[in-house]
């Protein structure tokens, strides 16, 4: 059982000399002649296709997956504008590749459903251990997708990921799936891996000011907080700002104020970034809020974030049990990227603590990221998570 | 309540039949309601206090919630705070990294090359830089972010908007933070974007084209630090503009001083070599000259001998008083003949040096008895101070001789009777110097550099009636510096000269 893995990384401008020099650079980390899989993190300053020529020039025969985002994690850095190329070989590795494009014109539940079956057709054998999966940022019920893949995979099944992003301009993100570029689609890998394998996801915001109950809510659109238009808990906190806030669209501001979903049983909340406002004042999350839950307004700051960054670190540890990490995938939210500003580097330099120094690393900055709940009542089920850090280390 | 109790252990007493038995269950029925009316009073002052708490609770929760606002509203402002506070300093390294880059250059083409960094630096999606060409006119010298169609447009909405007049003929900075709403919408949508600014380029000649910066998406809102980094930028993008030109006018000055002077020193050698053939010239007919006079003379010498000599028969004294002259003015002639041609010799290199380690003492010792006789006439008083120790020097014998004979006869010449010449040598450093001084007439201060010249001769009494060739001196010189020495005189008028020389140490 070997497996030898490869992160190559570019800041060079033109898409297909970046995507061309960061394979070369994963290739040769590999020492070995052909690739099995490649997964591509690019700013969304690069045209996704010639990503894609440019990659598929130095790794014709290797499958590829991967997706644009707010800030690549590359091994020594952080870049807004650049790519990251994680290149595997592994005699060991089982890999069943899946994609749903156009999602805006299909029942999401359904699409999610459609993607894993793909997977799992593509996958065949039967021990399969991880499924890890990209979906389009700007989908506003990116919960539903989970539920239809979970539909087929099962509930508990380990299912981890993140929302593809686009530098807050909230305009277009990207997936890559094989020879295509999309957006407005999800792919994902169902991967059997031998090797072990262990995850962490936190997000250090804290709850702040009473707790809300949402009377009424529809997936990810809640309606009425208390009984009163869901933006009045916005309004009663930032005051006279909300004109402001609402005049400079509020996703930019509240990524930092987020609404914080009490799971029983769980250390923290579940956050819930609001992407619009509409005319009735419903706020549109970002990942649904049922009916009767009870929220807070919560409130981070960049000790919070390192902390949970290394919490998320230390539980992808204890889920490898003794095995050191050969490979450390970081899906870390674009609201937490806002908050750390110049100090970015911190979390990840916290999850090296915890999981080692040398050890490649590859990430990016999302609108959403995916993985499962730790408390019994939950049985591991994944959930949609807005500002998190969601640490995954391969053994 | 007592008296109840009374009745009831009276009645107990009394009698214990039926009646009596009902009258305790009535008894007992009261006793119940009125506890259960104490209970319930009790309860309700219970529910009260209880409500009273649950209203304070919620009070001091409301409270809570309003600290929470108040941390709410504080943290928001720090963010914003914060956000334009890691804007500045961002934008401050940036500006110094283009600051660096513009003035490392001073090349003004290279300059417009490297300020297509300046968009993404400063986090910008689209930028350009518009110049007044004095050929062209308006005219892009960068673009990022716009294809070429595009740039013609936006050439014309320069020229034309008036709005866009505030920043290329006023100089104040434009941007949709600080124009109306209508001018605002109407420039972002020219332009292709959300946010902009545009700040003018100043030199000394004054407002020469203006630098655009704008987004097109909304993720990052302007703020008036960017406006601020942006003008400052451009008034650097002059600077170095400005910097470039006066380099270009320097160098393009300094590259004709060069030429100037190389033309110049090329004239200055060419002379210098005309010089020299001149003087090669002057050496050849010199020694020339001399060469055909010496012949004729020897003949002259040889035959006026010969009659002095009455060898062809006797010749009457008058007449041989007349050839003794003849004899006596060849033998000035061929000395001066042959002073010219070692001058000739020496300045030409043609002769040939015979070096040897030489005592000097010996070397004076034997002038002073080859001019005994004229010393000894004049009542001279010669002083030889010249130390037994001294080093022996490196030179050609014959040579030196000449110069001590030149220099010891020529203050012998210029010295009145009874007067006193020393010869002094000392060691200085790698050298010997020695001085020949007299108590003679001494030499007049303007004529103390020409002395050494050809010919020259210092205009005194004893020089009109004393014959010299004006050679003797000059002779002397070329001696000196052939052993690479130097000479050098210092006099007083009536009170003597000293000649002072070096020679090489052996």
């Amino acid at each position: 059982m070997s497996q030898w893995i490869g992160v190559g990384t570019s800041r060079e401008k033109d898409s297909f000399r970046a995507a061309r020099e960061a394979a070369i650079l994963a290739k040769a980390a590999t020492k070995q002649q052909d690739t099995d899989l490649v997964l591509i993190f690019s700013s969304v300053h690069y045209n996704p296709e010639n990503v894609i020529k440019g990659t598929r020039q130095i790794m014709p025969e290797a499958k590829i997956i991967g997706c644009s985002g707010s800030g690549i994690i590359m091994p020594r850095t952080i870049e807004e504008r650049g790519l990251s190329i994680l290149a595997i070989k592994s005699n060991s590795i089982k890999l069943g590749l899946g994609c749903c494009s156009n999602l805006n014109e299909k029942n999401i539940r359904t699409a999610g459903q459609e993607l894993a079956k793909m997977s799992l057709a593509n996958f065949k054998t039967a021990s399969r251990d991880i499924f890890i999966m990209f979906s389009d940022g700007l989908i506003k019920n990116s919960s539903e997708l989970i539920l239809g893949v979970e539909d087929i995979l099962g509930r508990s099944f380990p299912l981890i990921g993140a929302a593809s992003s686009d530098n807050l301009r909230f305009t277009k993100t990207y997936q890559y799936y094989q020879n295509n570029a999309f957006a407005n689609s999800a792919v994902g890998i169902l991967l059997g891996l031998n090797s072990g394998f262990g995850f962490g996801i936190k997000h250090g915001w804290k709850p702040i000011g009473k707790p809300r109950l949402v009377t009424d809510s529809e997936a990810n659109v809640i309606k009425k907080i208390n009984n009163e238009p869901a933006i009045n808990m916005y309004e009663e906190y930032f005051g006279d700002d909300i004109t402001e806030l609402k005049k400079t669209r509020l996703s930019r501001l509240t990524i930092l104020y987020p609404i914080g979903i009490n799971i029983p049983g769980e250390d923290e909340f579940i956050l819930r970034n609001i992407l619009e406002t509409t005319d009735d004042g419903s706020l549109i999350c970002q990942g649904d809020v049922p009916t009767g839950a009870e929220i807070n307004l919560m409130l981070g700051s960049k000790d919070f974030c390192i902390q949970a960054a290394r919490d998320a670190a230390k539980e992808a540890k204890k889920g490898l049990k003794d095995k050191p990490a050969s490979l450390i995938i970081i899906f870390d939210s674009a609201a937490r990227l806002k908050l750390m500003g110049r100090f970015a580097s911190s979390e990840i330099d916290a999850v090296k603590e915890v999981l080692g120094k040398n050890i490649p690393i590859v990430g990016f900055y999302s609108y959403g990221e995916i993985a499962p709940l730790k408390a019994m009542g939950f049985r591991g089920t994944s959930y949609f998570h807005n500002e998190a850090i969601a640490v995954l280390a391969i053994g | 309540m007592q008296e109840l109790l009374q009745d009831f252990l009276t009645s107990m007493m009394l009698s214990v039949d039926f009646q009596r038995i009902l009258n305790i269950i009535g008894f007992l029925a009261v006793f119940a309601v009125i506890c259960m009316g104490v209970i319930l009073a009790e309860k309700s002052k219970q529910t009260n206090q209880l409500k009273q708490s649950l209203n304070k609770l919620k009070k001091s929760f409301d409270q809570l919630d309003e600290q929470a606002k108040l941390i709410v509203k504080t943290d928001l402002e720090l963010n914003k705070t914060q956000e334009e506070l890691d804007k500045k300093i961002t934008a401050l390294f940036t500006l110094q990294k283009i600051s660096r880059l513009l003035s490392t250059t001073l090349d003004e083409k290279e300059i417009f090359r490297r300020s297509q960094s300046i968009a993404s630096e400063l986090g910008f999606e689209k930028c350009f830089i518009i110049m007044q060409d004095k050929q062209k006119g308006l005219d892009f010298k960068m673009s990022r972010g716009y294809p070429d169609p595009e740039l013609e447009r936006i050439l014309r909405l320069f020229e034309h908007d008036a709005a866009l007049d505030k920043v290329t003929k006023e100089g104040s900075v434009l941007s949709s933070i600080n124009i109306s709403d209508s001018n605002r919408n109407r420039i972002a949508s020219s332009l292709g974007v959300l946010y902009f600014i545009i700040a003018p380029i100043i030199t000394q000649d004054g407002i020469e084209g203006a630098l655009f910066v704008g987004n097109e998406s909304s993720s990052s809102i302007l703020t008036e630090g960017e406006e601020e980094t942006v003008s400052i930028l451009a008034t650097q993008f002059g600077q170095s503009l400005e910097n470039a030109r006066l380099f270009e006018q320097v160098y393009s000055s300094h590259h004709e001083l060069e030429a100037k002077i190389k033309e110049r020193t090329k004239e200055l050698a060419d002379a210098l070599e005309e010089v020299k053939r001149i003087s090669k010239m002057k050496s050849d007919f010199v020694s020339a000259v001399s060469h055909e006079l010496r012949t004729p003379l020897t003949s002259i010498k040889g035959y006026a001998s010969i009659l002095i000599d009455e060898k062809i028969g006797n010749i009457p004294d008058f007449v041989k008083e007349r050839l003794e002259k003849i004899n006596k003015h060849s033998d000035g002639l061929v000395r001066l003949i042959n002073d010219l041609l070692d001058i000739a010799r020496i300045e030409s290199g043609r002769i040939e040096m015979k070096f040897d380690a030489e005592n000097i003492k010996d070397i004076v010792e034997n002038v002073a008895d080859l001019l005994s006789p004229q010393i000894k006439q004049k009542q001279i008083e010669l002083i030889l101070d010249i130390p037994d120790s001294l080093p022996k020097i490196y030179i050609d014998h014959s040579q030196i001789e000449r110069v001590f004979i030149n220099l010891v006869g020529n203050a012998l010449k210029f010295t009145p009777e009874k007067g006193k010449i020393t010869v002094r040598a000392k060691e200085i450093d790698e050298k010997i110097q020695i001085d020949v001084q007299d108590t003679g007439i001494g030499i007049p201060q303007d004529a103390k550099e020409k002395i050494f010249s050809e010919f020259y001769r210092v205009d005194n009494t004893i020089n009109q009636s004393l014959k010299g060739s004006g050679l003797g001196l000059t002779l002397v010189k070329y001696i000196v510096e052939a052993h690479q020495g130097k000479i050098w005189v210092e006099s007083q008028p009536d009170k003597g000269s000293c000649f002072s020389f070096t020679l090489p140490k052996a």
